[in-house]
């Protein structure tokens, strides 16, 4: 991170303050982060047909987050690809109902983020594009390695995601945005365990170049796929695919599911 | 054929009842209305689809199981709620969770349809008072115990379908025998209607060779002459065909199946 929007998060909590809590309330630290997969890479193992993944960006626009008690007023942007050391990026503190209780939160398109881990650089061209997450990186099997560098503009808000653990009066407890990478890679919109692939996606580089565009994902028809099945979403061609796959990798405190609309 | 689970709707069935009692609900006040199933076969008739072929099915036989019926508008009585948080499904953002309207109603148990036998019974639904406007199901696939002979073409299979397609004065024969995943939900089936107390609707679940709405058909993206090498007239579609996958996609969208109200 050169230019970084280090704006410290923990002022949030100061501001949500006036929130009503009572004395048994306590405090949600929020991090996000991007697993190993988006870190250190999908290694072979998890795909099916043995590529394997590296992110050179991971950029996830988020605001929001929200407990029951209070509601963080701040615009992020994040780049999961940068090293966390497996703690994630630390997004913002919170009050929040003691016991167990729940968070929210919007991944989607919006103002330039005000906070996070992002360059400016990348604040000002997922401004541009009106993106919610944009993923680059490098599939690589064998001799063959290709390029992607994908921008979405698709909206999901997270609502009542479980936070795994209760949170106490007096000692901030953590909670944790996770975000699943290889989502992105699955080859089915309903199984619960589809297949991690990459051959479709590969199959794409239409002029060779050695990069897959979004616009090579929507020139390859999916319809008579053996794989890639959409239940009645009127989803066609592979880009639109992988748009509905990004609304399914927000999570918390890793396999805890959200409901999303 | 109508070859239905009795065991299997009506334990469900009850499953309102115990799921009430178990976390202290008086089921006295989640008022239910049990409501005949029917095999509604309209939507079976001639059709011509995007290759100009007109297709008659002379066969359509699925294995399904567990209908739900939705509703994503107001109860009639919140007192409800204990009952529904207990027996509504939620979306979930992961692949394969449950995402459509609440489920207020259900009619479970394994299935085994012959979609052209029109007003055959498939059992009864149970469904709490509620303005209904969806309903989903799963595809399965026959198996020992569904009530057809071991011997039976769709026996380990999810559809079996024969018909015949004519252009330009040439007819074939078809068929195929469609697996879906153990488990495919079809979810958002058109269903509008509002239950009381006392109802006496009898439902249709229908399914539409082609679609009301847009006019796509199951078989759009078959070309039957192209799929006959041999030109004997006979066409098979088989797993892992083009053709095969994309009427095995098509089979799952919504938009050909519905709920209806005789």
């Amino acid at each position: 991170m050169t230019t970084a929007l280090r704006i410290t998060c923990f002022a949030v909590l100061a501001g949500l303050a006036a929130c009503d809590t009572d004395s048994e309330d306590g405090t949600l630290e929020v991090r996000i982060w991007g697993e190993e997969f988006v870190e250190d890479g999908i290694p072979a193992e998890v795909f099916a047909d043995g590529w394997s993944v590296r992110f050179s960006a991971f950029l996830v626009a988020v605001d929001g987050v929200a407990t029951p008690a209070a509601e963080d007023p701040t615009r992020y942007l994040f780049d999961l690809a940068l090293p966390s050391g497996g703690a994630g990026q630390t997004l913002g503190m919170l009050a929040s109902p003691g016991g167990s209780t729940e968070l929210a939160y919007r991944i989607g398109p919006g103002d330039p983020a005000m906070a996070g881990n992002a360059s400016m650089d990348d604040v000002a061209m997922m401004d541009a594009m009106g993106w919610s997450l944009f993923v680059s990186g490098t599939a690589t099997r064998a001799d063959e390695s290709l390029a992607f560098a994908w921008g979405f503009d698709t909206t999901t808000q997270y609502d009542a995601c479980e936070v795994a653990e209760d949170v106490a009066a007096h000692t901030p407890t953590t909670t944790v945005i996770t975000i699943h990478a290889d989502h992105l890679f699955y080859d089915d919109l309903d199984d619960p365990a589809p297949n991690v692939a990459f051959d479709l996606v590969a199959s794409a580089d239409g002029d060779s170049d050695g990069t897959v565009t979004t616009a090579e994902l929507a020139a390859v028809d999916i319809t008579a796929q053996a794989r890639y099945q959409v239940g009645s979403r009127d989803i066609r061609d592979l880009l639109a695919f992988v748009e509905a796959q990004t609304s399914t990798v927000g999570h918390i405190d890793g396999e805890g599911h959200c409901h999303t609309e | 054929m109508v070859v239905r689970d009795v065991r299997g709707w009506a334990a469900l069935g009850m499953c309102c009842v115990g799921a009430a009692a178990g976390c202290g609900f008086d089921s006295e006040l989640a008022a239910r209305v049990e409501v005949p199933v029917v095999v509604q076969s309209d939507g079976m008739g001639e059709l011509v689809n995007a290759e100009g072929y007109a297709i008659r099915v002379t066969t359509m036989r699925v294995a399904f199981e567990n209908v739900e019926f939705t509703t994503s508008g107001e109860m009639h009585a919140s007192l409800w709620s204990p009952v529904l948080d207990l027996v509504v499904p939620t979306a979930y953002a992961h692949p394969g969770h449950y995402a459509g309207g609440e489920v207020v109603g259900e009619m479970n148990g394994r299935f085994v349809v012959d979609w052209l036998d029109a007003g055959a019974e498939l059992g009864l639904a149970t469904l709490l008072e509620a303005r209904y406007d969806g309903a989903n199901f799963v595809f399965t696939r026959a198996r020992p115990g569904d009530g057809i002979a071991d011997e039976d073409p769709l026996m380990g299979h999810t559809f079996e379908i024969a018909g015949e397609a004519t252009r330009d004065g040439r007819t074939w024969t078809f068929s195929a025998l469609v697996d879906q995943d153990e488990g495919r939900r079809v979810i958002g089936l058109p269903f509008d209607l509002e239950v009381d107390e006392g109802a006496d609707d009898v439902l249709g679940l229908q399914m539409l060779l082609v679609d009301p709405s847009e006019a796509d058909t199951v078989f759009d993206g078959i070309d039957f002459a192209a799929l006959d090498p041999d030109d004997d007239g006979v066409v098979e579609l088989v797993p892992d065909s083009e053709a095969y996958n994309v009427l095995k996609k098509q089979l799952q969208v919504h938009d050909h199946w519905a709920v209806t109200t005789e």
